[in-house]
């Protein structure tokens, strides 16, 4: 079980997220690898692994632990505003863009996914983020505008790691989430019947033996308290809640359609569904008042919460809620 | 607090006619008041009676104290109904302060559906559970084990609140028509958290003023198929029975919102031993049968969950019961 860790813009020492040629891949190699256990100021790394680069930008992490895959990233675009890295995971690898078990492959997504190193267009100086990582999985916001001032145009999510699946067999739950192109898209759940084209895991449930392959994937919350809204994080329920002045969040699951059967895999772990709409907070610090854990089932008590707010076209349209406490598993 | 499930099957439980006269009266006040030999009584009271079939139940230690009218002295027939108010404080037999639901709202009472077979007469299978604080119902409506298309699944009792202070939170589930084929009943949510279940209504509503609070209910929602009805869903929109993935069996709390005071939803609390299935369940043959029952495991470790058929406004559904001593 990997230790939880979170990084911030905010945190002494962090390192920069601009519009320089692989600026982001650079500071997740800090945070994923880094250097003799230790990320950056008194932060330690996520014990993972850089084991192939390539070029500027160019980086290979493979998982310190869970299911020891690899993530291919690309951040090789020449420095300059509205710049993209590519990415893909796969199940083995020999060099830097070479592999086996590609997700999601050239087929799905040719070239791969889309990460925002730096999308806007107006400005250079650094963005915030924030990520949160294990030695196994790791999930990054990055607000994607240097005017530091809660832009609402590129606030976006991305993720690679394992699930926690609920097959015995499942061994191949490795997601990534990333754009099909190069723009911040409205995050959307699914229902449990459809697929995303966003999230690619390295196989289906039955494992990395059954070689399917890259399989894209469904990922639903609680849809009531979401306000009946597809959209991630913009829930329905008065803030604070006034039975009891709580903050609500839910689970997150992944499924998957197999046979014409729908199927529940897997629990996200990490991250949350905010049952509350997006427009009662405000992203004016990347590090947001931390919450207790509330009284809805699954959360407990010992649970630490930071909301991300998640914006496109200039709205805000939703939010994603980090757990920063070492509570996930 | 102590659950109990109550069985027709019981070698002493009551036995009465699917359709008759106090058919209702004749089970609660066995489970709920008096006990039967083999299964204590759940600790409620019988504060106050008419005439055959009238009973006024009121709620045991612990609880909010508040009570249930139960007039189930219509005449014996198939498609027949007992009537149900509750009242925060009574003095005779319909006779209370705030009764909920209110006239405006279903005049009469809400709905507690006999059996409604046809010229069946005889006695059908029932499950009550129970404890102190709420007793729920499910009974088949029909003589003949196994057949669909009529059970009844009603309950009354307080939930478990998020909120402190909230003492109002006491939750009917009735049908507010003529039933089964009335809507409401237990297994009936909302299709948003906004829009209303038939039926069922809380006492007061959260800010503790006003009563004759309509609310609603809502479990997962995307897992159970889109659908306002438990356990009504189809191949196509829910989860596959069991999950392939793991063989497991998912279940969802249900949980109870209201939007009177604030367009905004208020989240009040779960109801507490009753849950709903989330898997394509009323395929043919059955995926599962009444009274069939699992263990949970992982979050609802040490719980038992005994499906219950039912049906309302048309629709076909499974609610759960958690029949194991696990509310708490």
């Amino acid at each position: 079980m990997g230790t939880v860790t979170y990084y911030t813009s905010d945190d002494t020492s962090a390192p920069a997220l601009n519009d320089a040629q692989g600026s982001l891949g650079s500071l997740l190699n800090k945070i994923l690898v880094g250097s003799g256990g230790v990320a950056y100021g008194s932060k330690a790394s996520s014990g993972w692994t850089n084991p192939y680069s390539g070029t500027t930008g160019q980086y290979v992490f493979q998982q310190g632990g869970g299911n020891g895959f690899f993530l291919n990233l690309d951040d090789s675009a020449a420095t300059g505003t509205s710049t993209w890295a590519r990415v893909s995971g796969y199940q083995t690898m020999s060099a830097f863009g070479t592999g086996t078990l590609q997700f999601p492959n050239n087929i799905q997504q040719s070239g791969g996914l889309y990460w925002p190193r730096f999308p806007y267009t107006a400005a250079t100086t650094p963005s915030r983020w924030a990520c949160i990582a294990t030695n196994k999985t790791f999930y990054f916001w990055n607000e994607g505008d240097g005017t530091n001032n809660g832009s609402k145009h590129y606030q976006s999510l991305f993720f690679f790691g394992d699930a926690n699946n609920y097959g015995s067999a499942d061994n191949a739950c490795t997601l990534i989430l990333g754009e099909t192109s190069a723009a911040v898209p409205t995050l959307t759940f699914t229902n449990i019947a459809t697929l995303t084209t966003i999230i690619y895991a390295a196989s289906n449930f039955l494992g990395a033996l059954d070689g399917s392959g890259s399989v894209t994937q469904g990922w639903h919350s609680d849809y009531w308290l979401n306000g009946a809204s597809a959209n991630v994080g913009n829930g329905g329920v008065a803030y604070p809640n006034p039975e009891d002045t709580g903050l609500y969040v839910k689970p997150i699951w992944l499924t998957e359609v197999n046979a014409g059967q729908n199927q529940l895999r897997a629990l996200m772990p990490g991250i949350w569904n905010n049952c509350h709409a997006a427009s009662n907070f405000t992203q004016t610090a990347v590090n947001t008042a931390n919450f207790g854990g509330n009284s809805g089932d699954q959360v407990g008590s010992s649970r630490s919460f930071t909301i991300l707010l998640l914006g496109s076209t200039a709205a805000n349209y939703g939010s994603i809620v980090f757990e920063t406490s070492n509570t996930w598993y | 607090m102590t659950v109990t499930a109550y069985y027709s099957s019981d070698t002493h439980a009551p036995s009465v006619g699917i359709a008759a006269q106090a058919f209702f009266t004749t089970i609660l006040t066995a489970c709920l008041v008096n006990g039967y030999t083999g299964k204590s009584a759940a600790g409620w009271t019988s504060a106050y009676t008419g005439s055959t079939g009238q009973v006024a139940y009121q709620q045991g230690a612990g609880s909010n104290g508040f009570f249930l009218n139960v007039d189930d002295s219509a005449a014996s027939a198939n498609g027949s109904n007992a009537r149900v108010q509750m009242f925060e404080t009574m003095s005779a037999f319909g006779t209370g302060t705030n009764g909920t639901p209110t006239t405006a709202q279903i005049s009469g009472g809400g709905y507690f559906p006999r059996g409604n077979n046809g010229t069946d007469t005889l006695p059908g299978r029932w499950l009550v559970i129970a404890d102190a604080k709420r007793f729920y119902m499910w009974h088949e409506g029909t003589s003949t084990s196994g057949t669909t298309g009529f059970g009844v699944v009603v309950g009354f009792g307080d939930i478990d609140t998020f909120g402190a202070s909230d003492i109002y939170a006491t939750l009917l589930m009735a049908y507010s028509g003529s039933g089964p084929s009335g809507a409401g009943g237990m297994q009936h949510g909302g299709t948003t958290m906004v829009s209303l279940s038939s039926g069922n209504y809380m006492m007061r509503r959260f800010d503790q003023l006003s009563t004759g609070c309509q609310i609603t209910k809502s479990w997962d929602y995307v897992k159970g198929g889109q659908t306002a009805y438990m356990g009504n869903s189809t191949a196509a929109t829910a989860l596959a029975y069991p999950n392939p993935v793991d063989g497991g069996i998912y279940v969802s709390p249900v949980w109870v919102s209201e939007a009177i005071v604030s367009a905004n939803p208020v989240l009040r609390g779960v109801v507490p031993g009753i849950w709903a299935p989330l898997h394509y369940l009323v395929g043919t043959p059955a995926s599962v049968l009444a009274l069939d029952t699992v263990t949970g495991s992982g979050l609802t470790a040490g719980k038992t969950f005994t499906f219950c058929n039912c049906q309302a406004n048309g629709n076909a559904g499974w609610v759960c019961f958690e029949t194991s001593n696990t509310w708490s």
